[in-house]
């Protein structure tokens, strides 16, 4: 089943933003996620991507993840992944990158952890 | 320089011979200030003789003998002095001048013999 | 040659005799003599210009002073005299010889003149002047009076003039007597005093300038033995020295030329002295090189490759490799703690003892225990030597080693393409008093096909970078080693050299950096699936594998979630493992449909999952990267082959390798994780493109039982 993918905004904390993912991140949909942080991205300006929603992650969107993280750093600010779905997990794990990407179970965790 | 003869032989000069007198006296004033004295003299003993009463010539003749024997005087040469002084009185035999420098003459000329026994 | 005539002959010209000088360009000199007469000359002339100047002024003034004292007295007396005669009627009769008698005694007298109150003159040596008035020349000026006489002295350019009054005895004035005298007449006794004077000078001037001659030739004399002394020296001969008996500062200069030649032939020593050091060491280097040779062996399928870089210090690092009775091959890589010729001794001792024992020690740990027993006699207190030595049997693809003290051994394995440290321990050789049997374990190492096993000394670890700061470090060591493996022994022992020696910029290196690398040369083709092996799992798959075809389209590619869902056994799977195998399968697939350049409707992929083992022969591999997710308890034993078959264009991304994510770089490509997956979930991936069935792809999915725990570390190549 593939879900229409979306990315939505949500109110933020301070200077994070708040960006939930629904569908499937592959190569078709990984721009996407990249105009839409993009949107959002400004100096010293985090973000919370929230994954619940994630029914799938390609290859593609594991790039797409990590070149949005490298972008917000540049510009000083930071990344959190959160709510990871399965598939996200799954993939994530596979690639051992839960040891370099900064990931909280849930939404609020992670928007608390930024604003400290 | 011949010694002018005696004065009352000779006649009187005529007018030329005056006015050559002259002349020659003229010239020899000139010799003079033009610091020939010897040329001088030999003026105006000519003038003298040839006009005796020439009275410039007299005197200038007279001053001429007085000084050459001053000189002579001065130069200790007493027997030149005496000479060129009694020269002067065969012009003026009164010289007062030359009567007293000649006794001066004369004196030291036996002050002399006297002091040093010579002549 | 003997090292003692070695080291005479580098100690220098020392002994040689003086060399004949290399005709110089004589510069003109100025002789000192010449300037000091000249500087006489001049001073002397200076001088005595100005003293005589000077004295000549003072001369003048002083005659003048006199003379004008005496015309005063001469006017007095004249005036004295004269009183008495003007009161005669004839005042000239004595006025003119008194005056003519003064002017000839002194003819420098210009005139003398008495005169009467009225200013005529009685007295005048020209007797025509007599009886005239008496004009008083032009331009005099008073220059003084003197008494209440009113005696006057005047004088003008050309005379000088003294003026008396003559008095009556009752007081008054009769007239006045004038005397003057012609100053050139002072002028010209000047001059004769100055012409005197200059003769003197000149007489003087010689005089000095002869003295000045001959007191600064004296006084320079030594000047030419100072000369000839340093020329001497400069020719090489410094053991004379100036003995010059001079109390002068040129004696000062021929002391520190002393000095200066004892100070050569000191630093001469010292300089001989050093470079037969150097000697020393270069000598000591060479018998160490000697000892050391690079060099290939080859036994088998076994490549040998040894390399040394000395230190610019004589370091004690030796490597050796040689053939054991029974085919075997020694190999031996030691670290010796001692520098320079002790060091070098001590890789001699050593090179002996193995050789010595290399046929009856056919155990590495016998080796080692027996080389500690000799070397703790012979080894200087304080210094040990670590030591790595193995035993290869080149037919049975085994090594055996033993260590003592030394670093671990690289190992790397083809098929899994990683590198890994095998253990290794002991301690050095010399390092303590009580036996050490016991201490050193042996080891096994299995070589297959492709693998390599890498032994080095520190100085390749610890290489410095061009700052000086951080070591070059185990982890570069593997990285390289992995890169270069595939590509046999010489390929590795280069890529080494080549990193350490980019690393080291142009630092000269500090250690000696040495390698030896065993490859047991080939592709790890062994254990893998072969061609006819993949068309025979593909047949098996065909008869009971569970099949899916796809379209050559990505959007398609969601349609293996729900086929996974179906598949006997792993649809048992936990829902992360089951996740990673769907992610994995998608980018296999979409490898495909992007590289094979299908064409969409007409091509398609076929996919199977086979369960089980597979046709005989496949042994279970080892993961390429193991997945780190936890395995599901219940699928403990969840094995079996995925084939991916397509018709498309052959492909084979053959120079994949593991993506290191800790290089932020990746991070920023966002590219290129698809094999990362795939090669994370699956055991092992084997491409046969163009087979006569098509392109394949054979993934093996399974779980290994757990390992015995050997440190491994994953390294991206």
């Amino acid at each position: 089943m593939q879900d229409e993918f979306k990315v939505t905004s949500a109110p933020g904390r301070g200077r994070t933003a708040l960006l939930r993912l629904h569908g499937s991140l592959d190569a078709r949909t990984a721009p996407l996620l990249l105009e839409k942080s993009a949107e959002v991205q400004a100096n010293g300006q985090n973000l919370v991507l929230n994954l619940a929603g994630v029914s799938f992650v390609g290859s593609s969107g594991i790039g797409a993840l990590l070149i949005l993280v490298e972008q917000f750093q540049e510009q000083s600010g930071k990344v959190r992944l959160a709510a990871l779905s399965p598939a996200a997990e799954a993939v994530v794990k596979l690639l051992s990158l839960d040891e370099l990407l900064a990931i909280d179970r849930t939404e609020d965790e992670a928007l608390e952890a930024l604003e400290r | 320089m011949s010694a002018p003869s005696a004065v009352p032989e000779r006649p009187t000069p005529t007018a030329e011979q005056e006015r050559e007198a002259e002349d020659l006296y003229r010239r020899g004033l000139a010799a003079l200030s033009a610091q020939r004295p010897d040329d001088a003299l030999r003026y105006w003993e000519l003038a003298w003789s040839i006009d005796p009463r020439h009275a410039g010539v007299c005197t200038a003749l007279e001053r001429e003998y007085l000084m050459r024997g001053m000189e002579a005087f001065a130069a200790g040469r007493l027997d030149d002095a005496t000479a060129l002084w009694q020269k002067v009185l065969r012009l003026d035999p009164a010289e007062p001048r030359a009567l007293a420098y000649l006794a001066r003459a004369r004196m030291q000329r036996d002050r002399t013999r006297e002091l040093i026994g010579k002549e | 040659m003997t090292a003692e005539r070695a080291a005479r002959r580098s100690a220098g010209t020392a002994a040689a005799p003086a060399r004949p000088l290399p005709a110089r360009a004589v510069r003109p000199v100025m002789s000192l003599r010449w300037i000091v007469s000249l500087a006489m000359v001049a001073l002397t002339v200076v001088v005595g210009g100005g003293v005589g100047a000077i004295a000549e002024r003072r001369a003048r003034a002083e005659l003048t002073a006199e003379i004008e004292t005496r015309l005063r007295l001469e006017a007095r007396n004249l005036a004295l005299t004269s009183a008495s005669a003007l009161l005669t009627d004839y005042p000239e009769l004595t006025l003119v010889p008194l005056v003519r008698q003064m002017q000839s005694r002194q003819p420098e007298l210009a005139w003398v003149v008495v005169v009467d109150r009225n200013g005529v003159i009685h007295g005048h040596s020209d007797v025509r002047r007599l009886g005239t008035l008496y004009v008083p020349p032009a331009g005099l000026e008073l220059r003084s009076t003197a008494g209440a006489a009113q005696e006057t002295l005047q004088a003008n350019a050309g005379i000088l003039m003294a003026s008396a009054p003559i008095l009556h005895p009752g007081g008054q004035v009769l007239g006045e007597a004038h005397v003057a005298l012609r100053r050139a007449s002072i002028e010209r006794r000047l001059a004769g005093a100055r012409r005197q004077q200059f003769v003197a000078l000149a007489v003087f001037l010689m005089a000095g300038v002869g003295a000045a001659f001959l007191l600064s030739a004296r006084l320079l004399r030594p000047l030419g033995a100072l000369r000839a002394g340093i020329e001497r020296i400069g020719a090489g001969d410094l053991d004379t020295r100036l003995a010059l008996d001079d109390r002068t500062e040129i004696g000062r200069l021929a002391e520190a030329v002393n000095a200066m030649a004892s100070d050569l032939k000191r630093a001469q020593a010292q300089r001989a002295e050093r470079e037969r050091l150097a000697h020393e060491m270069e000598l000591a280097q060479r018998i160490q090189r000697s000892l050391v040779a690079p060099g290939r062996t080859v036994a088998g399928p076994f490549v040998i490759e040894s390399a040394q870089r000395p230190a610019t210090e004589v370091g004690g690092d030796y490597v050796d490799v040689f053939e054991l009775p029974d085919g075997g091959i020694g190999l031996a890589i030691a670290d010796v703690s001692g520098k320079g010729l002790a060091g070098c001794l001590v890789t001699s001792m050593l090179s002996a003892l193995l050789r010595a024992f290399r046929t009856t020690h056919l155990s590495p740990a016998a080796m080692l225990a027996t080389l500690d027993e000799r070397m703790r006699e012979l080894l200087p207190r304080g210094s040990f030597v670590t030591m790595f030595y193995g035993i290869l049997e080149p037919g049975a693809g085994r090594l055996r080693y033993a260590s003592a003290g030394h670093n671990p051994p690289l190992v790397y394995r083809a098929r899994q393409r990683t590198a890994t440290w095998a253990p290794a321990g002991g301690l050095p050789l010399g390092a303590s008093r009580a036996k050490v049997t016991r201490v050193v374990r042996e080891e096994l190492v299995e070589l297959e096909p492709g693998d390599a096993l890498i032994q080095f000394t520190d100085g390749i670890s610890e290489a410095l970078d061009r700052a000086g700061r951080e070591q070059f470090g185990l982890e570069r060591m593997a990285q390289r080693v992995c890169a270069a493996a595939p590509e046999g022994a010489a390929a590795i022992r280069q890529a080494l050299d080549d990193a350490v020696t980019a690393w080291r910029g142009e630092r000269p290196p500090f250690d000696d950096e040495t390698v030896l690398v065993v490859c047991r040369e080939g592709t790890a083709a062994g254990g893998g699936v072969g061609d006819d092996e993949a068309l025979s799992l593909l047949d098996e798959a065909t008869r009971r594998g569970r099949r899916l075809r796809l379209p050559a389209s990505l959007a398609a590619l969601v349609r293996i979630d729900d086929w996974l869902a179906d598949c006997p056994v792993l649809r048992d799977l936990g829902g992360l493992e089951r996740e990673c195998l769907r992610a994995a399968l998608r980018e296999a697939c979409a490898n495909v449909v992007e590289h094979g350049q299908l064409r969409d409707g007409e091509d398609g992929l076929e996919l199977w999952w086979l369960e089980g083992d597979g046709p005989a022969g496949v042994t279970d591999a080892g993961t390429d990267a193991g997945p780190a997710v936890a395995p599901d308890p219940a699928a403990a034993v969840a094995r079996g082959h995925f084939l991916l078959r397509d018709q498309g264009v052959p492909f084979r991304p053959d120079d994949w390798r593991p993506t290191d994510f800790h290089d932020r770089r990746v991070w920023r490509r966002g590219r290129g994780f698809g094999l990362d997956l795939i090669h994370r979930a699956m055991e092992r991936v084997d491409y046969h493109p163009g087979t006569p069935a098509g392109n394949l792809t054979i993934m093996a999915f399974g779980r290994p039982g757990a390992r015995a725990g050997r440190e491994e570390i994953r390294h991206a190549g």
